[in-house]
């Protein structure tokens, strides 16, 4: 026999609005991906990359101060990381409100490229937990069945999405700029750089937008988890595979195909790095070369950034994917 | 947020209520006046049962007709409507992952209890469906009969003024099955939650409805009080009887009456009579002992039987014509 009340009870409480309805239903999706070892093994892994941009910003700073541990490291350096350094020691002390910029935001371009491969497999993890696991359980029945609409369901799973972006992109940057400011040797880096957080901001919280809407609507088309990670990587690599076959076949509007291509070539053009990049090799000899060919490497075609073929390709992705959400999330 | 609610003594009606499934009628404009209480929903396999509740839930469009919930018009106010509804599907549709008590806390927040309060009341319905420590466990580990308790908890965790029940002692053992009947019957009598109980094991509807509704091939059949029903069929008893049936037997073939040994020991006696004093008074001429008198057995399964057998008639017909 139970040692307490086991009869029904009435509940005279207060119910909560629709937004924390919603919030709940976010909440539970990224706790539900996070219980997976490899989501938490990815999210580190961004977490560590940001503290990586954070070092180096932490020790351009560092060249401002003297005697420090970085001072002394280039003392010993090679005769060319010695003038480079030198050459950016007093850029950083001449002109602080361009310099910083520069640096700034060049480098949170690179990181933020960079970045975007964890996002893959931030997405490839995340996927099975937005619609694709209720599909095959019937969990949607439940939802359907509450006090939600179907609106309110997919704005909960696509609040997961986001949310789980924010956790393993957005945050590493957003952290990384805030510590490496927090280190620099003084507070007018905060202002100087604002600029670059901006543009990291505005690019990242852009590509959130469309990539959850996209990865929705994969999760949306099947319930078997294998299918949609495959759809997943397809689309990711073989649509960055696409691109470059797509211009050498000269039909450069099919290399928007790639949603990768798109990713970068909005990360060009919001950042807008040509009249950086030219100061920075003009003033910072090596150092802003070497930034130069790495800001090349990660997307080729920044100088040719087609801002409105990648955003039409983007929208395309979306406006397909929301249309397959719209038509499988059915209680029924 | 604050719902104002509607004292209705109605718990549902409907208008003209119809769905299709291509040239099929899932519900043929079906027009229900339904007040609080115990509710069965009766009907063979696909006759519409699911459809309604699912339907009345807004779990699927309906093609025409009007429907109110507890005085609330679901067009208007469907989705507010539903934080005073409970639901407990067929099939299993927990989400994969979850443990038991998570589950429930998680059903109870969709409703818009805040976690402490969702917590509690999880854990509260657990107990009252009689889950002990495998609220801890995985839900798929879940056996048939801890899935069905687990969906009742989760339809009653935000303490709803209405519950629909779709085949609730599905997999359960007899043991489980009395028990979980005894909960519900429970909800209404005590607690005066109305349930809309669907099966197609009439016991258990005759066991805890007061109200029957009969539909076929999504025709409204049937919809009265047991106790009228019941009465319909009045004229027969089971009786269980000590000692020799013969001089029973006797009495009433000089009467007319039909009279017959079921196999469980007991006698059949259609009568034809609106009360039992005539058959008592033969009882006591005879000096038979009586152990025990049920009036009108079997009738609920006999008034289905009859509804599904003028629902096939219809049919006949109705196939006949078009072949013509």
């Amino acid at each position: 026999m139970p040692l307490h009340d086991t009869h029904y009870k009435k509940w005279e409480g207060k119910r909560q609005g629709i937004w924390r309805r919603r919030w709940v239903i976010v909440k539970n999706g990224i706790r539900l991906t996070l219980d997976a070892k490899w989501s938490r093994y990815f999210i580190m892994i961004s977490w560590l990359v940001g503290l990586i941009q954070a070092s180096i910003l932490f020790g351009i700073g560092q060249l401002l101060v003297q005697d420090s541990a970085i001072s002394n490291l280039i003392d010993n350096a090679s005769p060319g990381v010695q003038t480079s350094a030198t050459m950016l020691t007093g850029w950083l002390e001449d002109h602080p409100e361009i310099s910083v910029h520069t640096t700034y935001n060049v480098l949170f371009y690179l990181f933020t490229s960079l970045n975007q491969m964890s996002t893959f497999f931030i997405i490839f993890m995340t996927l099975p937990h937005l619609i694709s696991k209720d599909l095959s359980s019937q969990a949607i029945l439940v939802y359907s069945s509450k006090a939600l609409s179907r609106w309110d369901y997919i704005l909960g799973k696509f609040g997961v999405m986001m949310g789980m972006l924010a956790i393993g992109w957005l945050g590493p940057n957003c952290m990384a700029w805030f510590l490496g400011n927090f280190l620099a040797p003084d507070w007018s880096f905060f202002w100087h750089s604002r600029m670059a957080l901006v543009h990291t901001v505005t690019y990242i919280g852009c590509c959130m937008l469309a990539l959850s809407v996209i990865a929705l609507g994969i999760s949306a088309m099947s319930s078997n988890e294998k299918s949609i990670g495959t759809v997943w990587a397809l689309l990711w690599f073989v649509g960055g595979a696409f691109a470059p076959l797509a211009k050498n076949l000269d039909r450069p509007s099919l290399q928007y195909i790639s949603l990768s291509l798109d990713m970068k070539q909005w990360c060009s053009w919001v950042f807008d790095l040509e009249k950086d990049l030219d100061l920075l090799k003009d003033n910072v000899q090596g150092f802003g070369e070497a930034l130069y060919q790495a800001a090349l490497r990660t997307n080729p075609n920044w100088l040719e950034s087609d801002i409105s073929g990648a955003l039409a390709g983007a929208c395309v992705f979306t406006a397909i994917a929301a249309y397959i959400v719209w038509a499988r999330v059915k209680p029924e | 947020m604050t719902t104002v609610r509607s004292e209705s003594s109605e718990a549902l009606r409907t208008e003209k209520f119809t769905k299709k499934y291509g040239a099929q009628y899932a519900l043929d404009s079906v027009d229900l006046v339904v007040p609080r209480g115990a509710i069965g929903l009766l009907g063979p396999n696909g006759a519409g049962k699911s459809t309604l509740m699912k339907s009345l839930l807004q779990l699927i469009p309906v093609d025409h007709g009007e429907a109110w919930i507890l005085g609330e018009n679901l067009r208007a106010n469907g989705k507010d409507t539903r934080t005073r509804i409970g639901y407990m599907p067929e099939q299993d549709c927990h989400i994969p992952g979850m443990v038991g008590c998570e589950y429930v806390t998680y059903c109870a927040q969709l409703c818009g209890l805040d976690f402490q309060s969702a917590r509690q009341r999880a854990h509260e319905m657990l107990d009252f469906v009689g889950m002990g420590q495998e609220r801890y466990r995985k839900i798929d580990t879940y056996s048939t009969g801890m899935k069905q308790r687990l969906k009742l908890a989760q339809a009653l965790a935000h303490d709803p003024e209405l519950l629909f029940l779709d085949e609730p002692t599905n997999g359960l053992d007899p043991r489980g099955r009395a028990q979980i009947l005894d909960l519900i019957q429970d909800l209404w009598k005590t607690h005066g939650i109305t349930v809309v109980l669907s099966s197609h094991l009439l016991q258990d509807v005759d066991r805890i409805c007061e109200q029957i509704i009969i539909i076929s091939q999504g025709k409204l059949l049937v919809h009265d009080k047991l106790e009228n029903l019941k009465k319909r069929k009045q004229g027969v008893a089971e009786i269980a009887l000590a000692g020799k049936f013969e001089p029973v037997f006797q009495a009433c073939a000089d009467r007319g009456w039909k009279a017959l040994e079921l196999p469980n020991g007991r006698v059949r006696i259609e009568h034809g009579n609106a009360d039992m004093q005539s058959l008592i008074q033969l009882l006591k001429e005879k000096e038979a002992v009586i152990l025990e008198i049920i009036p009108s057995p079997n009738a609920l399964e006999e008034l289905f039987l009859q509804a599904l057998d003028m629902s096939a008639d219809q049919n006949r017909e109705a196939s006949l014509a078009s072949s013509k």
